[in-house]
């Protein structure tokens, strides 16, 4: 009987403790090995200017998948992270001038348009009961609707200073990932070091049981969006140093490559389980296969053709873990 | 209980905790009243650590913000100390954890708030019988130290191993009480049951089948999956009612969803149904075979819970109920009441949603749809699993019923006192194979706990 157990139990336990790091780990492996590939075709991508254009391009997306990732973690789902960061970046780009006390204060501002987006967000999906896929489908037309009326066509300016700052580099070391980095160490450790991290977790692996253990279910649920709209406004800030400029449509890619980052890091869509470690990987890996299809002169229809392939791939793989299961029931039950 | 929870709100009365009353709007504030329960769908979080489960809401803290994980872990290990729970490991994740397992860390995490009443929500229903016995002595010994316990049970032989003071409940009022040592079964299945169904139960007991021995609905030979079961043999007769019993998870449940097609793959050996060779890789073939069943669990698996009865009932026979594409809604209508009728579901009218019923009469339509198909064998696998006693005596009849009427039964349930009230027959699994067959009369819980454990002895010698 013992030995049925430890079968049993081994036939269980064993993928899952595998499971938590498959996603970090192979996306290091996808990045050695596109690195590598870039490389060889083009060798100066490795220099201290090619390394730093490849974090730029990268860390936005990061940034934007920590963002959904704190809201997949909560059993949520952000759809209107493109927007978020379309409407903050005109925002950045029509009001800020030169000079500390513009800078500050618009970046200030620009994190709070962040937080009170995310706010808006928690209340209709936590509060106003609506399912998150939809709910945040519909705020993401106010955002972009927002933009438009704010920067009707790319303009505006961000000045040289602020830019540099953000996107410059010393030696090898591109600002951007202190930016990064700097991200990660003030926003998320802090919060999955005390309880309300805990919370976000146990939310979204089960709303039901937190409500039974007295947790604040919905208002977990709101922090979760307003985390993810203060982390889209960090993007949305970057990305204006990046392009110096507005444009209301920027933002629209990163709503989906968001998820695909996230997912490719290995956070579950269905909540509860993920690192931040992972989306960050997951970000730079697919912003350098993107960028390496431009680099090479892939037309751009077939750049978005490749990444929905990726991105389909990636969300079924989760299901093909499940095919190899002898039971129906495992795949009835997941 | 779900008004102490703060699930629910009283219409009018009040609570009071330690001679104080208090309201309890949501389950947080049960919590902070000083009631903690222990659901008996556990409320745990799956993919998180034991520590942390136990410890949700409760973390310790250094200075304001930052959680104190060494403390944490070191209250969730006294907690599960503290349950004798000591072979758990704080830090494996709980959906790995068996259920008997997750069971305790539900209950440390009741403890983890300091409670002054601990309610316990049928917390054995799940459990095997060694399993019962380990929970209600480390039941004993919290109440030992004090703690005031509210156990909600079905079971009585759990009731008066536990309790010293005893009220039954039926149907939303108290029906009754017992005093300290003045329990007794016979009197307290009266109260619940209200007297229509007394005589049903108490005078019943397992008769020998008497059909014909010859008519074979459906023979297994040598059937193994490993690792639930193994070198399997059994045939089932027109009209018998066979139990597939011993100590929960020896493999039952895994058999009768093998011959359900539930397995995809490992299934070896041979299952015959009225003459034809099968092995199924899909429910759909077991299906065709004639073969039904009866989950346990009919949240996930039995039935559409947002669907209607009439729509629960016709989905297994659309195709007989249509002529060319269009669904003739009116003899669907005479085909649902016709077994609203004959298994006496209980029902407003069938159109109000299967959700809504309770878990006796959910039973209930899901057997009815497999009426519908006229399936020549029925398995019913823990069918009266959260069903109260009424519904339970109305779910056997049904299926006396079924096998009078020339339908095979298979039986499996994790209520021991069940093989005697309804089978002919009974297998009693060990280990995944089979340690004994019991007839007719033979059919008592000792027999099946002697054939249970019998093996168990001899491999220890």
């Amino acid at each position: 009987m013992t030995q049925h157990d430890s079968l049993r139990r081994g036939a269980s336990g064993r993928p899952r403790r595998i499971e938590k790091h498959i996603g970090p780990v192979s996306c290091t492996i996808g990045l050695a090995v596109v690195m590598a590939l870039y490389a060889i075709r083009q060798p100066l991508i490795l220099s201290p200017f090619g390394l730093t254009s490849l974090a730029n391009v990268s860390v936005p997306l990061a940034l934007a998948a920590i963002g959904q990732t704190v809201v997949l973690l909560g059993g949520g789902l952000d759809l209107s992270i493109g927007a978020q960061i379309t409407l903050v970046n005109c925002f950045a780009a029509t009001t800020m001038h030169n000079g500390v006390v513009s800078i500050t204060t618009i970046v200030l501002l620009s994190m709070t348009i962040g937080l009170v987006m995310g706010l808006l967000n928690g209340i209709v999906v936590a509060y106003g009961r609506v399912e998150p896929l939809i709910g945040t489908f519909c705020t993401s037309f106010v955002f972009g609707g927002a933009a438009l009326i704010i920067l009707p066509r790319p303009g505006g300016s961000i000045p040289a200073s602020f830019a540099t700052a953000l996107t410059g580099n010393m030696g090898i070391l591109p600002f951007s990932l202190i930016l990064l980095v700097s991200a990660i160490l003030l926003v998320w450790v802090p919060i999955f070091k005390s309880r309300l991290g805990g919370f976000i977790v146990a939310v979204g692996d089960n709303s039901e049981s937190g409500r039974l253990s007295g947790l604040p279910v919905r208002r977990v649920e709101l922090v979760s969006y307003m985390l993810s709209g203060l982390f889209a406004s960090i993007a949305a800030l970057f990305l204006a140093a990046e392009t110096t400029s507005g444009d209301p449509t920027i933002g629209s890619i990163y709503t989906l490559n968001s998820l695909a980052a996230a997912v490719l890091g290995g956070v579950a869509l269905t909540g509860g389980r993920g690192t931040v470690i992972g989306p960050v990987l997951g970000s730079f890996l697919l912003s350098i296969i993107l960028n390496a299809l431009g680099a090479f002169n892939v037309s751009s229809f077939w750049q978005s053709f490749i990444e929905g392939l990726i991105l389909m791939v990636v969300l079924g793989l989760g299901g093909l873990r499940l095919l190899r299961s002898g039971s129906w029931l495992a795949v009835l039950r997941s | 209980m779900k008004l102490l929870a703060g699930i629910e709100q009283p219409d009018e009365g009040a609570i009071s905790v330690n001679g104080g009353a208090v309201l309890i709007p949501n389950p947080r504030a049960a919590l902070s009243a000083g009631i903690a329960i222990v659901h008996q769908e556990l409320s745990l979080f799956p993919s998180l650590g034991v520590t942390e489960n136990i410890m949700i809401g409760q973390e310790p803290r250094r200075g304001r913000f930052w959680i104190d994980k060494v403390a944490m872990r070191k209250r969730a290990r006294d907690l599960l100390d503290s349950l004798g729970a000591t072979d758990i490991d704080t830090s494996s994740t709980v959906g790995d954890l068996p259920l008997a397992q997750a069971q305790l860390v539900e209950i440390a995490k009741a403890l983890s708030t300091d409670p002054s009443v601990l309610i316990l929500d049928e917390p054995t229903s799940a459990l095997s019988i060694t399993e019962v016995e380990h929970l209600l002595s480390v039941i004993d010994r919290l109440r030992k130290r004090g703690a005031s316990i509210v156990f909600i049970s079905h079971r009585f032989s759990e009731i008066e191993r536990i309790a010293d003071r005893v009220t039954i409940l039926r149907s939303g009022e108290k029906a009754g009480e017992f005093r300290p040592g003045t329990f007794n079964r016979d009197e307290a299945l009266a109260l619940m049951l209200g007297e229509t169904w007394r005589k049903e139960l108490s005078t019943r007991s397992a008769e020998a089948f008497t059909g014909d021995a010859e008519a074979t609905v459906l023979q297994v030979d040598d059937l193994t999956l490993v690792p639930h079961f193994a070198d399997i043999d059994f045939k089932l007769r027109r009209g018998e009612i066979l139990g597939f019993t011993g100590l929960e998870g020896q493999g039952q449940k895994e058999l009768l969803f093998a011959i359900f097609g539930l397995f995809r793959k490992g299934l070896h050996g041979k299952i015959t149904v009225g003459g034809d060779h099968l092995l199924p890789r899909h429910p759909r073939e077991s299906i065709s075979a004639g073969i039904a069943l009866i989950p346990d669990d009919r949240k996930t698996l039995g039935g559409f819970l947002n669907l209607s009865i009439s729509e629960n009932i016709a989905i297994t026979v659309l195709e007989s109920l249509r002529s060319a594409l269009i669904i003739n809604r009116r003899a669907e209508a005479d085909l649902v009441d016709g077994y609203i009728r004959r298994l006496s579901i209980k029902c407003t009218s069938s159109a109000v949603s299967l959700g809504s019923l309770s878990g006796g009469n959910q039973q209930k339509v899901v057997v009815a749809k497999w009426l519908a198909r006229k399936a020549p064998v029925y398995m019913f696998c823990d069918p009266t699993r959260g069903v109260d006693a009424g519904a339970r005596a109305e779910l056997f009849a049904v299926i006396r019923e079924l096998a009078a009427s020339g339908s095979a039964i298979l039986f499996y349930s994790t209520d021991l006192s069940e093989f005697a009230q309804l089978c002919n027959r009974v297998l009693v699994f060990r280990d995944g194979r089979v340690s004994g067959t019991l007839d007719g009369p033979e059919i008592v819980e000792q027999n099946i706990l002697d054939l249970s454990f019998k093996e168990a002895v001899h491999d220890a010698a």
